[in-house]
Order: structure tokens, then C-alpha cells, then sequence
């Protein structure tokens, strides 16, 4: 009797274990799907007709962010060099790409700790004579376009780009490659 | 046998628990979100979101960009939000209480920098079937939204090219309002 119910018991907390684990688990990775082939940039799809909606609605909400406006603002994310190793603080990194024809784009490092967030924007950045954006990460100041991360730890980047041709399609996957330089 | 029992019940509740917490666990955190950057402000009140809380909840957009909010509740009555918006680039946002977004309007989109949002609970079944010819929602001077739920926020962002401009854009933004109205 004793150990039926102790096997009652087990099977009922596996359950709860197995739900809870699984809904978290579908948050972080089924909502998320791949800019492009190959592409390290990871994106959640929150348009009310994705079928994996609920998830990539819960992936911002549980992280205490509000989702972007769908058809208005795409978001990437990325905690990846172009190598596929984690991008790490202490690192330095340049991200170079041609930006999208977009009328507002941002690189950013979310940075919940300071008091103003590192971001780099259509407005504030400075292309090349050909149109080419560069911008060194790094925890020091450096020249030109510049991201500093407050801390030696790893972190992601988030590109946002707004609504039109470059929000429409799949030309909004980011154009920017991330480069290790110097560790 | 008894096994088998254990096992189907241990994948119902499996199944209940990733469902409850799906449909619980972010609509709560966003919630709870919400409350805090109403502050004071409280329901139905048109405010300014802090910095901080702005850092956190956009990590994409820049510290000197703006963000007004509305958390309304449209279960007693209607809510118009009369927004003042200044000249460039801004979007408009309504969140339902469950995080989802269910209305997004840009500068471009909407032609007006001042204009009225009203915000009201969309009728019920029965309601929509006791209807004659069903209502007029295009109003003249601004846009009617319908929420499934009495709950929700709705968040204007301002794109700011110069964070000197920003006293300025905010004392703009300041005069939009959010209040109840009669039906």
C-alpha cells in the first residue's frame, strides 16, 4: 500500500517537473529560428500568425521585456562570433556589415545595469564612403563607432530594424558579420 | 496495469502543467511590469516611462529615446489616449494584458502627429449577435481598438537623433492624455 502510493506519488511530481521543464524548454528554442542559413543571428517570430507565437511572445515577457511590434520592429539576437564561440566581454570584436535601407535600425547591448544602454543607430552611426558600418566592441573607448559592454562577462547583441522593405522580407536578416580581434 | 495508469496520468499532467504555465506564467510577469512603470501614475493616466525601467523593458533602443504609456483598463468604460506626438519618427503599441500585441501604428501610417486612440472591450458572442448592423468603429478623429481583455498597455515610442532634444520632445509628448470616457 505504502509503496503504491510512494509510486503515485513519483509519477505526479514527474509530471509537474516534466511540464514545467518542457514549457521552459520550448521558450528558449521553439520560438527561435535561424536569420538566414548559416546565420549565428537568432530570431522570434511574434506575429499573431506564427505558429510558435505563444512561445516567442513568452520568451520576451519572461524576460521581463516587452515583445517588439510585429510589422513595425524585427529583432535578432545574437551571443555568437562568426566563429560560433560565445562573445565575451573581455574580448574585443568588430562588427562590419552594410546596414539595411531601413529607416531606423539599432545595435545594441542590453545592458540592465547602467544607466544608459550601449546603442548604435542609424541616426548616431558613421558609414564608410561606400556605405559599410564598422563598430568596435570593446570594454575601453575606441574610435568611430563604439559599443562598450560594462562587464567582462559574456553578453548578446540585439539588432532591430524598423518597419518597410527591410522589416517586410527577408532582406531584414542582419547584414553584419561579428569578428573576434583581439582577446 | 497500474504502471501504465501512472504513466498516461503522469502525461496529463504533464500536458496541464506546460499549459497552465504558458498561459499564466508570462501574462503575470508582463503584469507585473506593467504595474511597476505605472507607478503612481496608476491606471487610465497617461506617463512618461523612467529611464531605468526603460533600459530594461527596450534594450534595443537608445537611452535618450522616449517612451509614454497608458496603462488602461477599459472594463468599467472607454479609454481615449490623445496623444501629442512631436515630428519624426514614432510608433504606437497596444498590449493586451497578456503581453500579446493586439494594435501598431506609425508616424507614416497615421498621418497625424496628434491624434485619439479609444480603447474599448470587444463585445462578446452573444453581444456581436444581439448587434442590428453591428458598430461604426472608423471615428474622425483618430482610430477605435478592441481588447478581448479589460487589461493592457499601450506604449508610445519617440526616436530621438540628439539626446539634446530630448526636454524639448518630452515636454510634446507630455501633453498627450489617457483617460476614461462615456460610452
Amino acid at each position: 500500500m505504502m509503496r503504491e502510493f510512494l509510486r503515485g506519488i513519483f509519477y505526479l511530481l514527474l509530471g509537474v517537473l516534466g511540464g514545467y521543464l518542457s514549457a521552459t524548454a520550448a521558450v528558449d528554442s521553439f520560438g527561435a529560428s535561424p536569420a538566414g542559413a548559416g546565420s549565428q543571428w537568432q530570431h522570434w517570430d511574434v506575429a499573431p500568425s506564427s505558429a510558435a507565437h505563444p512561445y516567442a511572445i513568452a520568451h520576451y515577457l519572461l524576460a521581463g521585456r516587452f515583445p517588439p511590434p510585429s510589422g513595425q520592429i524585427m529583432e535578432f539576437v545574437t551571443d555568437l562570433d562568426k566563429d560560433g564561440n560565445a562573445i565575451d566581454g573581455d574580448c574585443i570584436y568588430r562588427v562590419t556589415g552594410k546596414p539595411a535601407a531601413a529607416r531606423w535600425w539599432s545595435i545594441a547591448l542590453p545592458e540592465t545595469e547602467t544607466a544608459a544602454n550601449p546603442v548604435v543607430t542609424a541616426e548616431t552611426a558613421v558609414l564608410d564612403a561606400d556605405g559599410l558600418l564598422t563598430v568596435t566592441i570593446s570594454r575601453h573607448p575606441s574610435p568611430g563607432n563604439w559599443l562598450g559592454p560594462a562587464s567582462g562577462e559574456n553578453y548578446s547583441l540585439i539588432y532591430a530594424v524598423s518597419e518597410s522593405e527591410a522589416a517586410s522580407g527577408t532582406t531584414a536578416a542582419p547584414p553584419f558579420t561579428i569578428a573576434r580581434t583581439e582577446c | 496495469m497500474a504502471r501504465l495508469y501512472w504513466i498516461i496520468t503522469a502525461a496529463v499532467l504533464a500536458v496541464a502543467v506546460h499549459t497552465a504555465y504558458m498561459l499564466l506564467a508570462p501574462a503575470r510577469a508582463f503584469e507585473r511590469n506593467v504595474e511597476r512603470i505605472a507607478g503612481e501614475a496608476g491606471r487610465n493616466a497617461f506617463f512618461v516611462i523612467p529611464p531605468d525601467q526603460q533600459n530594461r523593458l527596450f534594450p534595443a533602443f537608445p537611452s535618450a529615446d522616449m517612451f509614454g504609456a497608458c496603462a488602461f483598463d477599459v472594463s468599467a468604460a472607454k479609454v481615449a489616449l490623445a496623444a501629442q506626438m512631436p515630428k519624426g519618427l514614432w510608433t504606437l503599441t497596444v498590449y493586451s494584458g497578456a503581453g500579446d500585441v493586439i494594435y501598431v501604428l506609425n508616424d507614416r501610417q497615421s498621418g497625424a502627429d496628434s491624434f485619439t486612440v479609444t480603447l474599448s472591450l470587444a463585445p462578446s458572442l452573444i453581444e456581436m449577435l444581439q448587434q442590428a448592423g453591428g458598430e461604426d468603429t472608423g471615428g474622425t478623429t483618430g482610430w477605435d481598438v478592441q481588447t478581448a481583455k479589460p487589461k493592457g498597455i499601450a506604449v508610445l515610442w519617440v526616436s530621438i537623433a540628439e539626446p539634446e532634444q530630448r526636454p524639448a520632445l518630452e515636454a510634446i509628448l507630455r501633453q498627450s492624455s489617457c483617460k476614461t470616457v462615456a460610452s
